[in-house]
């Protein structure tokens, strides 16, 4: 073979062969791109559990901690208070003098109240969704009780058929309405609150709503006060949906959506 | 074969003059209405005004780089890290420089500078290779398979590795005459990247013009 043809093929040669390191190239991008996609979504899948977690062992915390907050004033500081009223009944026994005996009264009846009061708080602290309580049954008792206080008429209303909830989603839907509750009493000086669940098939629908004067949601949303951080952070815990609006004219919309394959 | 070129040349230019109200704002894909208009200007020239044969080495000794400091500037339009804005930065120096001195000192009158085309080739290779390491580092946010120009680049990778042993030899092949049917091979290959090439700049360009919205 002459040196002119032997250039020839070479040449030949090395233009195929580049072109197929270029096809090659193209082949590797698209499975490397693949790998890449997959990888990364494993790494946000682990990030993502790794958050529930985290969110999960700080409501357990939270949860503990006010546990035994509400244990401690049921136990001790109730305890104590009761005594002081045995006390102080006892010495108004003894009293003989009537303008005393009815400051004694007076003072008896400011323990008692507050120690309704430490029992109250002691009850919220300590309350959590028992097995086999439905989430309606517990909802009501939270609207007896604040239509009691009167602090403003809370409106409650189920459609459908009810559905079990887990205990863990049970005390989150619970936790998250007494927050709103609570929120709504606080600061929206409201004179109507409307509970609404709906159960279906596709899981179970929690609607509340105020008729107060409401807030900013984008303010709100970068200077997040516990409250609401709490409500995000259990909602996220048993993968719920939430969406908050709040208007200044209409008040403020809640709507929680648990879809059924995080129910039980 | 290689005499119908420039034909795809002209529509891949239609079509980014078509293209240019949504392509106008992007920094990097505006430039290749000015580079397919360099080429189908040279070419067009031949082609249709002065058909006379004659050597035009000389001519393309300054398109051909000319046509690769576009490419370069169009990469360094496209990049987003600052390693390849600077390699291309220093690219296009090199190029010009490196153009000068082997146009000046090493490339007798009448002959192809194939130093400044393998130069320049070899840079470009280097610099789309890392423009698509860079495309692929955020798979999830860009899909580079969905973007046009990242088939450009590619058919323009293509035809480079593949043209470069071709224009390498540009020299050797224009006074080597000898075993006429193994040039006419080459002369294909080199004419089917061409029409490879203009043909994914055509549709590249078609595609831009139906999507919606600007690049």
């Amino acid at each position: 073979m002459d040196n002119s043809k032997e250039g020839f093929l070479l040449m030949g040669t090395a233009m195929i062969i580049l072109v197929a390191i270029a096809i090659a190239l193209f082949f590797v991008m698209i499975i490397y791109r693949k790998r890449k996609i997959e990888h990364t979504k494993e790494v946000m899948a682990m990030k993502e559990k790794y958050h529930k977690e985290m969110l999960e062992t700080q409501v357990e915390i939270q949860k503990d901690t006010m546990q035994q907050i509400g244990r401690e004033i049921h136990d001790n500081v109730g305890q104590k208070l009761t005594l002081a009223v045995l006390y102080a009944q006892h010495l108004n026994l003894k009293e003989n003098n009537a303008p005393v005996s009815e400051k004694i009264s007076g003072i008896t009846g400011l323990i008692n109240e507050s120690l309704n009061d430490l029992r109250d708080l002691s009850q919220y602290l300590t309350q959590n969704a028992e097995g086999g309580t439905s989430l309606d049954v517990l909802l009501q008792k939270e609207v007896t009780k604040l239509n009691k206080a009167e602090a403003c008429a809370v409106h409650f209303e189920t459609t459908g058929k009810p559905i079990e909830l887990s205990l863990k989603v049970n005390n989150m839907a619970l936790r998250i309405t007494q927050e709103f509750l609570h929120n709504s009493i606080k600061h929206s000086a409201c004179k109507n609150i409307y509970l609404r669940i709906l159960y279906d098939s596709n899981g179970v629908k929690l609607n509340f709503e105020d008729d107060g004067k409401g807030f900013a949601v984008d303010e709100i949303n970068n200077h997040a006060g516990i409250g609401l951080n709490n409500i995000k952070k259990r909602a996220a815990l048993i993968g719920a949906e939430l969406s908050i609006k709040s208007d200044p004219l209409t008040g403020t919309k809640l709507d929680l959506f648990i879809p059924v394959q995080n129910i039980i | 074969m290689y005499t119908e070129i420039i034909w795809f040349e002209i529509t891949a230019f239609i079509f980014s003059l078509i293209a240019l109200p949504k392509i106008l704002g992007s920094r990097y894909m505006r430039i290749y209405p000015i580079l397919l208009f360099i080429i189908v200007a040279v070419e067009g020239y031949y082609k249709f005004i002065n058909t006379r044969y004659y050597n035009n080495a000389t001519v393309y000794n300054i398109q051909i780089p000319l046509q690769y400091i576009c490419y370069l500037l169009i990469l360094y339009f496209a990049a987003a890290g600052k390693g390849l804005k600077l390699f291309l930065m220093f690219a296009v120096c090199g190029v010009v420089l490196f153009t000068l001195t082997t146009t000046i000192y090493f490339t007798p009158k009448g002959y192809s500078n194939v130093l400044s085309y393998s130069f320049c080739s070899i840079v470009i290779i280097i610099g789309i290779v890392w423009k698509f390491y860079e495309m692929l580092k955020n798979p999830l946010e860009f899909n580079f398979l969905r973007n046009p120009f990242f088939y450009m680049l590619f058919a323009f990778l293509i035809f480079n590795l593949g043209t470069l042993p071709y224009f390498t030899m540009a020299n050797w092949l224009y006074n080597n005459r000898s075993y006429r049917h193994f040039y006419d091979l080459l002369v294909s290959v080199m004419s089917v990247l061409n029409y490879l090439l203009y043909t994914t700049y055509s549709i590249a360009f078609i595609w831009i013009i139906l999507r919606k919205g600007s690049y």
